[in-house]
């Protein structure tokens, strides 16, 4: 055979040029297709919702994949900052696959339930009002935009999740009692951002609300991470730092990083509740606070504890106390 | 060793040996003038057309 | 007098097309870039970070690098093959169409419909019109290579035929989806298996529009310009085969340390090393090409576009299988590094060969020298030092951001919050903004020239 006749027959070539493009296509992409390993299904990770379908829709509208990543790496440093690593069965139902490939803000894998729905609300309409460094650009307007329903029936269907219409109308109705009832918790912020004509609706930003409650959740729950589980620190019951001012000064730091977005400047209460004062929802001795920071508590307190560390989680305790008095 | 780890090296030699056997062929000194040829032809592609008895494309 | 062939018209067409989108693509940009710093410039849904960064990547893909890509393809085709262009109607249409279609992508980016696939964010109705468009320059490039007189196919359009087919391939299997509207459609692949087909395409757009036909003009254009043969044509063999063979092994170091099962990650790594040895191929040729007439980097001005910018792919041919290394994709992926590397190729290795190879196209379908030669060496100067002053600041930004991710305090908690590694970016997104400033002064005064330079005779004044 001659080899260079095949730079003579344009055809032959193409044909050629074919055949060596499939060969890593073969082994890398198409065979993987049908592996085990790259479609798990566990029983732990369930479909969306139809709203936090919705809410994943829009997501995808607005582009936030361009800013952030939905894949933990198994680093330590990672693991610290976001949670557990991401496991393949968590995408299972991910059409399109929404993993990112740049953090210009952080990965949101792990942000389902680690904040009340009242600090996205907010932080969606202004994200500068919380983080003055934020470059996160503000969403207003998806508060004021009924979310569109008329196709959600059918990209459910699409999407395989297994329930029918009537199944999305229960839902949709239920969504829309939960958000707009003066019981809900979030009700007070909510009702800040949404237009009065929107209030009994459903609006685009509460779908999304729903959507970013939903990432990690499952995986958390199967894992029984219980927020304030008391016993990893027991020990932990007297402040090393309390009275130093220096340590109030670099717990003033860190409080303004960490906490002044939900608690307010000074601790005076936003969403989350007031800290200039001795009456704390969770115990005011050094510590039940050392154990709320550390720990998180239910109704939206993150863990600070794996990102702070003990030391740190300290100051920023010394601080409150500083507030305490302050307000005296 | 295992199998698979036989069976990686195997792929690796085997495509190691196309790539010599690719060199091999094309670098052989037999080829050079008709491998070559192509890249002082292109240079002279604002000539007018050449006639039938020239380079015309065979069959 | 003009060069007579059939695609004069077309390859003009396409190359003041292709400035028209790059000047856009550009502007937006500049804006992303300020958007980084002052985040009260998302003033409105369409103009959000999110929306518009789309617009920018897929606008310079497909309108500027395409179009550049047409041009110089249909030129290279009647000169190589000594042939008319097969069918000229089809390619004046497709030069319609790509334009409508360009407009149309990016108004429907604006509106939000997006399938969020990388480079493939177009949604499906868009998609069967960038396959027709495809197919429409598919059959002119085999259409020409089949009545050919040329008996040899020169490197260049090895080059070509393997963009034609590579793009077709990742781009029908990659958009693979199913609608539920006009605007809305979900991928035919779920979670660990569309990340892998997403990135296996992701990788080979960047090989197949980034890199074949961008060779393919380079193996062109620099013998042509100089007047040099090119060093060596069996060592453009070697390199053809291996990276063609190669690339489509890699696309999941993309992937690295994700949910993607471990051997993929592997194999592409591997894979992504070898890689080295045929692109380099490619610069070696280059640099020989120029052996004992370095001068010609003075004396010629479109030597030392081609020269620089098969410089930037040896660097970026390094520097992206580097990337690929565990320890350390761990510490570069996700950061302002990446943004830098795809820069250095597309601002340094791409524009750099298509504007100069563009230069060299519409100076001979339109009959006459460039317009000017001192400008065309201020646009150089400009998009050079541009590039560089943007590039390396997104690198180091990018090792700054990954230490201050991975920076922890003796007690083993995390030295920093997020939002203290996006405070530490705004003095290298300010210097960026500088580079991008300069680099689009660059294009401009190129944009200028190039449209100077292809005026028909008959109008010049």
């Amino acid at each position: 055979m001659n080899f260079n006749s095949l730079y003579e027959k344009p055809v032959l070539f193409a044909i050629a040029s074919v055949v060596v493009i499939s060969v890593g296509t073969l082994v890398t992409t198409f065979i993987p297709l049908f592996l085990p390993s790259t479609q798990p299904i566990s029983p732990l990770v369930k479909p969306y919702t139809a709203v936090e379908m919705e809410g994943r829709d829009i997501y995808i509208r607005e582009g936030c994949n361009n800013c952030h990543t939905q894949t933990v790496r198994p680093l330590r440093t990672e693991v610290a900052r976001y949670g557990d690593y991401s496991k393949p069965e968590e995408s299972a139902w991910d059409r399109p696959f929404l993993w990112g490939s740049r953090r210009t803000g952080p990965d949101l894998a792990r942000v389902g339930g680690k904040y009340p729905d009242a600090w996205h609300y907010r932080h969606m309409a202004n994200p500068q009002a919380m983080f003055d460094k934020s470059n996160m650009p503000a969403y207003p307007w998806l508060a004021k935009a009924k979310l569109d329903t008329s196709l959600t029936a059918r990209k459910v269907k699409v999407l395989g999740y297994g329930y029918d219409g009537a199944e999305v109308a229960r839902q949709l109705a239920a969504f829309r009692e939960t958000v707009t009832a003066p019981a809900y918790p979030s009700a007070q912020v909510r009702s800040q951002v949404t237009p009065a004509a929107l209030q009994g609706e459903i609006t685009e930003l509460d779908a999304m609300v729903a959507y970013l409650q939903k990432l990690g959740r499952d995986l958390k729950a199967a894992q029984g991470t219980a927020a304030g589980s008391a016993t990893a620190w027991a020990a932990e019951t007297k402040n090393p730092y309390a009275g130093s001012p220096e340590a109030e000064e670099e717990g003033e730091k860190i409080f303004k990083e960490n906490c002044r977005g939900c608690h307010g400047e000074k601790g005076t209460g936003g969403f989350g509740p007031k800290l200039a004062t001795t009456a704390h929802k969770f115990g005011g001795s050094d510590a039940d606070l050392f154990a709320s920071v550390a720990g998180g508590r239910p109704g939206g307190m993150p863990a600070f504890l794996p990102q702070l560390g003990k030391d740190r989680v300290w100051k920023a305790v010394a601080y409150i106390r500083r507030l305490e008095k302050e307000n005296r | 060793m295992t199998p698979r780890a036989l069976a990686y090296l195997f792929f690796t030699l085997l495509l190691a040996g196309v790539f010599a056997g690719i060199i091999a062929y094309y670098f052989s000194r037999k080829r050079y003038e008709r491998v070559e040829a192509p890249k002082h032809r292109m240079l002279a592609d604002d000539d007018p057309l050449p006639d039938s008895t020239g380079s015309r494309r065979e069959g | 007098m003009t060069n007579g062939q059939r695609s004069d018209a077309i390859v003009r067409g396409f190359a003041l097309s292709s400035v028209f989108w790059l000047l856009v693509g550009l502007l937006v940009g500049l804006w992303l870039a300020a958007e980084m710093i002052f985040p009260a410039l998302n003033l409105a849904p369409w103009l959000a970070f999110g929306r518009l960064r789309v617009v920018h990547t897929n606008g310079l893909t497909f309108g500027f690098t395409l179009a550049g890509i047409f041009a110089c393809s249909f030129y290279m085709l009647e000169k190589l093959t000594r042939t008319p262009l097969a069918f000229p109607g089809l390619a004046k249409t497709q030069l319609w169409l790509f334009n409508i279609a360009i407009a149309l992508g990016a108004l429907s980016l604006f509106a939000g419909w997006t399938t969020s696939k990388e480079y493939a964010e177009l949604e499906w109705p868009l998609d069967i019109v960038v396959v027709v468009l495809w197919v429409m320059f598919a059959v002119n490039v085999m259409g020409t290579l089949v009545k050919r007189r040329e008996k040899q196919m020169y490197v260049s359009l090895w080059f070509l035929v393997a963009c034609v087919v590579t793009v077709a391939v990742v781009y029908i299997l990659n958009n693979l989806a199913i609608p539920v509207s006009l605007a809305k459609s979900y991928s035919a692949y779920a979670g660990v298996n569309d990340a892998n087909v997403q990135w296996w395409f992701g990788h080979n757009a960047v090989a197949s529009v980034f890199t074949f036909p961008i060779l393919a003009m380079f193996y062109y254009f620099l013998p042509k310009s100089t007047g040099l043969p090119i060093y060596s044509h069996r060592l453009s063999i070697i390199a053809f085969w291996s990276l063609v063979f190669g690339y489509l092994w890699t696309g999941a170091h993309h992937l690295m340390l994700t949910p993607v099962p471990e051997w993929i990650q592997t194999v592409a790594l591997a894979f992504s090393l070898f890689l080295i040895a045929p692109s380099w191929a490619s610069v070696v040729n280059g640099y020989y090409t120029m052996n004992g007439n370095w001068d010609m980097m003075k004396s010629n001005y479109l030597t030392k576009f081609f020269i620089l910018g098969i410089t930037f792919y040896g660097l970026q041919t390094i520097q992206g299988p580097t990337q690929a290394i565990r320890a350390l994709s761990g510490h570069l992926h996700y950061t302002e590094y990446i943004p830098g590397h795809v820069h250095m190729g597309t601002m340094g290795w791409v524009t750099m060969i298509i504007t100069a190879s563009m230069y060299f196209t519409t100076a001979k379908v339109s009959g006459r020298e460039v317009h000017s030669v001192k400008l065309a060496n201020i646009h150089f100067w400009l998009i050079l030092v541009g590039q560089l002053l943007f590039t390396v600041t997104l690198w180091i930004a990018g090792i700054v951001q990954g230490a201050m991710w991975k920076a922890v305090n003796p007690d083993g908690s995390l030295m920093y919050t997020f939002l203290d590694s996006v405070a530490a970016m705004y003095p290298y997104w300010t210097v960026r903004i500088f580079g991008g400033l300069l680099y689009f002064a660059g294009i401009s005064v190129f944009a200028y020239n190039l449209y100077m330079t292809s005026r028909p005779k008959t109008q010049a004044v």
